[in-house]
C-alpha cells in the first residue's frame, strides 16, 4: 500500500499546499500520471504518481499544507512494485502529545514513517524556547538559534514570530503548521518586466476564509482588527515568502542607496539598429542591456556579486542575475545564470524564456535559485526612479526607471538637445560594501550603457 | 529611620531578647572581652555573669549546655565565635538538637539559637570556611543567613522566639554594613525570601553577604542597560523558592551566587530547584559563582582569586545573558 508523499521540489522546500486533487478516492492511478497540483513557496506544479493503483484515501485536503515527505494520499491494490517513499509524519508533536521519542523500527508491517524526531532532537533549544514553539506551533527546525552554540532561545522565537507576523502572545495554536522558511535564494525585489501582467495561471487556490474551514492550519493567525473588520485575503505561499524575505532583508540588511542618471541615446540607437529586421523573439530589450551591463560591471566589482556571512564576505564565482517579474499573484525573480559568459543575445533569449515560464506558472524552483544580484524594472509603468529591497542573501539590487525624453544641454555647450535619460538606483548591503564602491559600480554600468558597443563584444 | 550597622542591629535584637528572663547567652569571649566582633560588648555589665556566660574553648559543651537548657524551658543563645569551630559541636547539633523533637515524639522542643559567623580575610584554610550547606542539609534545624541590618535584627528576634533550634549565620565582613533599622521591636519571619532588587533581564539568587556584592554587580551592569533582579533567600532551611521562581519565570535566566564551594554546595540545591520547578521557563543554563575549589590560601592575592568577587558575578551574568 504505497503512500503518496509531499515531494521535495527544491532543496529549500519545507512544505507544500495542495491546490487541487486531479484524482479522487476510488480512481485508478497509473504510474507517471499527474495526480495533484501543489503549491510551494515559489511555484505551483503538478505531481505525478510514482506507483500505480487505486487512490484509496486523500490525507491532505485541497487548501491544506503538509511538510515535505508527509503522506498526502494512499494508494492501494496497485502493482506498485516501487518501494514506498519514506513518509515522514508531521513532525512537531502538538502540545498535548507525549514527548517525541525516537521511534524504533516498527514491528507492524506498514511502512511506518522515518521519524524526523532524531532530527528534531539534535536541535539545540532552551526548554523555554521549546515550550513557546510548542504553544505557537512552530517547527524549531525553521528557527535560527542565536544563543551559545546556536541554541535557540526565547528571543529567537520572538523574532521568528515577529517575522511571521504573529503576536508572541500565547496563541491556542490548533495545529502546528510550520511557516515555510526557505533558507536563501529566489524571491524577488520589486518590480516587473515588460508588458502587462499576464493572467496568472496558478492562482494560489485561496483558502476558504469566511466559511468555517476544516482544520485548515492557518499559519499566521490574523488577529481580527478591533472594530469593523476588513476583508481578509488569506496569504498565498508566494505572498508569505515575499513578506518573510523582504522583512528579513529590511530588518537585517543595512541598505544604502545610490542613484545615477544614464544617457540612453546611444543604447537606444544601437538597439534599434540591431533589432531591425530580426524576428521578435530574437530582439533584445533595454532591460536585457541593463542586465548585460550589470554583468560586466559585477565582474569589475566582484564585491557586489557577493553575500555577507559571519565568517566573511562570500564572493560568488558566477554572476547570476535575477530579474523581477510581476505576476497577478505576486512576483517572482527567475535567475539568468552565468551572465558572465552570456552574450547580449543569450541573455535576451534566456530572459524571454524565463518570463514566459513565470507567466505560465511553469517555472520550477531551480530556476528561482542561485541569484547573486537582482535587476528590477518599473520603467514600463512610467516610474522614473525607485528603490528596491535587496533579496537575501544577495548584496545588491538595481532598480531601473523609465527612459525619459528630456531637453538637456549638449555636453558643455549652451545648446539644448533632446536626451533619453534613465535613472538607476542601486540598493547595496552596507555590511558588504560602501557608498563609494557602489558609486563606482554604477558609473561602470553607466559607461557600458552609454558606450553600448562594449555590450556586444563583452 | 535610624541608619545603623549590622553589629548594632544584632545588639538591639539581643537587648530586646534579654527582656525575657529565660534568655541567656553562652560563648567564648562574649563577656569580659565583649565578644570578638563586639556584638555583646557591655552585656556582662548590664545583665551579669548568670546570663552572660563566658565559656571555655569547648564548642561541644557550649552547644550541649544550650540544648539541655532549651529542653527544660530556657531560651539559650549559644555563640560559636567562628563557624569553623562549630565542627566540634556537630554531634551535639546534628544528633541532638536537630532530632530531639522527632525522637521524643514531640514531647519537647529545643528552642535555642546558635549564632555564628562565616568570613575570611587572610585567616587561612581552617578559618575561612562556610558550612551553610552542612547545617541546611539537616532536617530538624532551621538555618538563617540574613543580609541587611533590618533583617538581622528582625530575624534574630524571630529565631529566638522560634520553638526549634535555629542556626543564625552572620558574616565577619558584614558587621559594619549599614541600613535603616527601626528602633522599635519587630520580627521578620523565618523561611521567607525577599526581592532585593527589581530587574527584568536576569535573576540572581543569593543570600547573606553575596546580596551586597550582587547589588554592586547589578549597578555595574545597569550602566549597560542590563537590569538584574536580585532575590535574597534569607533562610536556607526551610528554603522559600517562591520569590526566586517567580522572578525566574519572568527573566528566564538565573545566576546563583553563594560563598561556599560549588560542588554539592548550597548553590547546587538552589539551582536544582530552579531547574525542577522552572524547567519550562529556562532559556539558558543556570550559572553559579562560588569559592574556587581549593582550601582557602593565606596569601592575599591567592585568596582574592579564590573568593567570590563583584567582577566574577558580572562576568557570570554577562555569560548567562549571551
Amino acid at each position: 500500500m504505497p503512500d503518496i508523499t509531499m515531494p521535495k521540489m527544491g532543496f529549500d522546500m519545507q512544505e507544500g499546499t495542495i491546490v487541487r486533487w486531479l484524482k479522487k478516492p476510488g480512481d485508478e492511478v497509473r504510474r507517471g500520471e499527474p495526480i495533484a497540483e501543489i503549491e510551494t513557496d515559489k511555484v505551483t506544479i503538478e505531481i505525478e504518481a510514482f506507483a500505480s493503483g487505486i487512490l484509496t484515501e486523500i490525507v491532505v485536503q485541497e487548501g491544506q499544507s503538509a511538510p515535505v515527505n508527509a503522506v498526502i494520499a494512499r494508494l492501494d491494490g496497485g502493482n506498485g512494485a516501487q518501494a514506498p517513499a519514506p513518509a515522514a509524519p508531521v513532525a512537531e508533536a502538538p502540545a498535548a502529545s507525549a514527548p517525541t521519542t525516537e521511534a524504533p523500527a516498527p514491528a507492524a508491517p506498514q511502512p511506518v514513517a522515518e521519524t524526523p524526531a532524531a532530527d528534531a532532537g539534535e536541535i539545540r533549544a532552551s526548554p523555554l524556547a521549546r515550550r513557546l514553539a510548542r504553544e505557537h506551533g512552530i517547527d524549531l527546525r525553521q528557527v535560527r538559534g542565536t544563543g551559545p552554540g546556536g541554541r535557540i532561545v526565547k528571543e529567537d522565537i520572538e523574532a521568528y514570530l515577529a517575522a511571521r507576523g504573529t503576536s508572541p502572545a500565547p496563541a491556542p495554536a490548533p495545529a502546528p503548521s510550520p511557516a515555510p522558511v526557505a533558507p536563501a535564494q529566489a524571491a524577488p525585489a520589486l518590480a516587473p518586466t515588460p508588458a502587462a501582467p499576464a493572467p496568472a495561471p496558478t492562482p494560489a487556490a485561496p483558502l476558504p476564509a469566511p466559511v468555517a474551514p476544516p482544520p485548515t492550519p492557518a499559519p499566521a493567525p490574523v488577529s481580527a482588527p478591533p472594530a469593523a473588520a476588513g476583508v481578509v485575503t488569506p496569504l498565498s505561499n508566494m505572498r508569505k515568502t515575499i513578506a518573510r524575505r523582504m522583512l528579513q532583508s529590511w530588518q537585517q540588511f543595512p541598505h544604502i542607496f545610490v542613484s545615477i542618471e544614464v544617457d540612453m541615446g546611444a543604447a537606444l540607437a544601437l538597439r534599434a539598429q540591431a533589432n531591425a529586421g530580426r524576428a521578435k523573439e530574437e530582439q533584445f530589450s533595454v532591460n536585457d542591456m541593463v542586465v548585460k551591463a550589470c554583468a560586466g560591471a559585477l565582474l569589475a566589482f566582484p564585491n557586489l556579486n557577493a553575500s555577507y556571512g559571519d565568517e566573511g564576505i562570500i564572493r560568488h564565482p558566477t554572476v547570476n542575475i535575477a530579474i523581477a517579474v510581476a505576476l497577478e499573484s505576486g512576483l517572482m525573480a527567475p535567475v539568468i545564470t552565468n551572465c558572465q559568459d552570456r552574450s547580449l543575445g543569450s541573455i535576451a533569449r534566456e530572459a524571454k524564456r524565463l518570463v514566459a515560464l513565470a507567466r505560465e506558472g511553469k517555472i520550477t524552483p531551480d530556476l528561482l535559485q542561485g541569484g547573486t544580484f537582482t535587476v528590477s524594472n518599473l520603467g514600463m509603468y512610467g516610474i522614473t526612479e525607485f528603490t528596491s529591497i535587496i533579496t537575501p542573501p544577495q548584496a545588491a539590487s538595481l532598480a531601473v526607471g523609465a527612459i525619459r525624453r528630456v531637453p538637456a544641454f549638449k555636453d558643455d555647450s549652451d545648446e539644448v538637445v533632446a536626451k533619453h535619460l534613465m535613472m538607476l538606483t542601486l540598493s547595496a548591503d552596507h555590511r558588504v560594501t560602501d557608498g563609494a564602491e557602489a558609486a563606482l559600480f554604477l558609473n561602470e554600468v553607466k559607461r557600458l550603457l552609454e558606450q553600448p558597443l562594449a555590450l556586444l563584444v563583452g | 529611620m535610624p541608619i545603623i550597622t549590622v553589629r548594632e542591629a544584632l545588639r538591639q535584637a539581643l537587648h530586646e531578647a534579654m527582656q525575657d528572663e529565660r534568655v541567656f547567652i553562652i560563648g567564648e569571649d562574649i563577656g569580659h572581652y565583649g565578644s570578638t566582633y563586639g556584638v555583646t560588648a557591655g552585656f556582662l555589665e548590664k545583665y551579669g555573669p548568670e546570663r552572660i556566660r563566658d565559656a571555655p574553648i569547648a564548642e561541644s559543651g557550649i552547644v550541649g549546655i544550650a540544648i539541655g537548657a532549651a529542653m527544660v524551658g530556657m531560651r539559650p543563645i549559644a555563640e560559636i565565635m567562628s563557624v569553623n569551630f562549630s565542627l566540634l559541636a556537630f554531634d551535639m547539633l546534628f544528633n541532638h538538637a536537630a532530632k530531639i523533637y522527632a525522637m521524643f515524639g514531640g514531647q519537647m522542643t529545643v528552642p535555642m539559637v546558635l549564632r555564628t559567623t562565616n568570613g575570611w580575610t587572610q585567616l587561612s584554610a581552617t578559618h575561612s570556611q562556610s558550612f551553610d550547606v552542612y547545617f541546611a542539609h539537616m532536617p530538624g534545624l532551621k538555618v538563617v543567613a540574613p543580609a541587611t541590618p533590618y533583617d538581622m535584627k528582625g530575624m534574630l528576634k524571630a529565631a529566638i522566639e522560634d520553638p526549634d533550634p535555629v542556626v543564625f549565620i552572620e558574616h565577619t565582613l558584614m558587621y559594619t554594613v549599614k541600613g535603616e533599622v527601626p528602633e522599635e521591636s519587630y520580627t521578620v519571619p523565618l523561611g521567607k525570601a525577599r526581592l532585593a532588587r527589581e530587574g527584568r533581564d536576569i535573576t540572581v539568587v543569593t543570600y547573606s553577604r553575596m546580596v551586597h556584592l550582587s547589588q554592586q554587580a547589578a549597578d555595574i551592569l545597569a550602566r549597560d542597560g542590563i537590569e538584574v533582579e536580585i532575590v535574597d533567600l534569607r533562610t536556607l532551611r526551610p528554603l522559600d523558592m517562591s520569590v526566586a521562581l517567580e522572578s525566574f519565570k519572568k527573566t528566564n535566566r538565573a545566576v546563583v551566587v553563594t560563598e561556599d564551594w560549588q560542588s554539592f554546595g548550597t548553590s547546587a540545591e538552589i539551582a536544582a530547584r530552579l531547574y525542577e520547578h522552572g524547567f519550562d521557563y529556562l532559556d539558558a543554563p543556570i550559572a553559579r559563582v562560588n569559592f574556587r575549589e581549593v582550601p582557602m590560601p593565606y596569601s592575599r592575592n591567592l585568596e582574592l582569586q579564590t573568593v567570590v568577587t563583584v567582577d566574577r558575578i558580572v562576568q557570570a551574568i554577562r555569560k548567562t545573558l549571551s
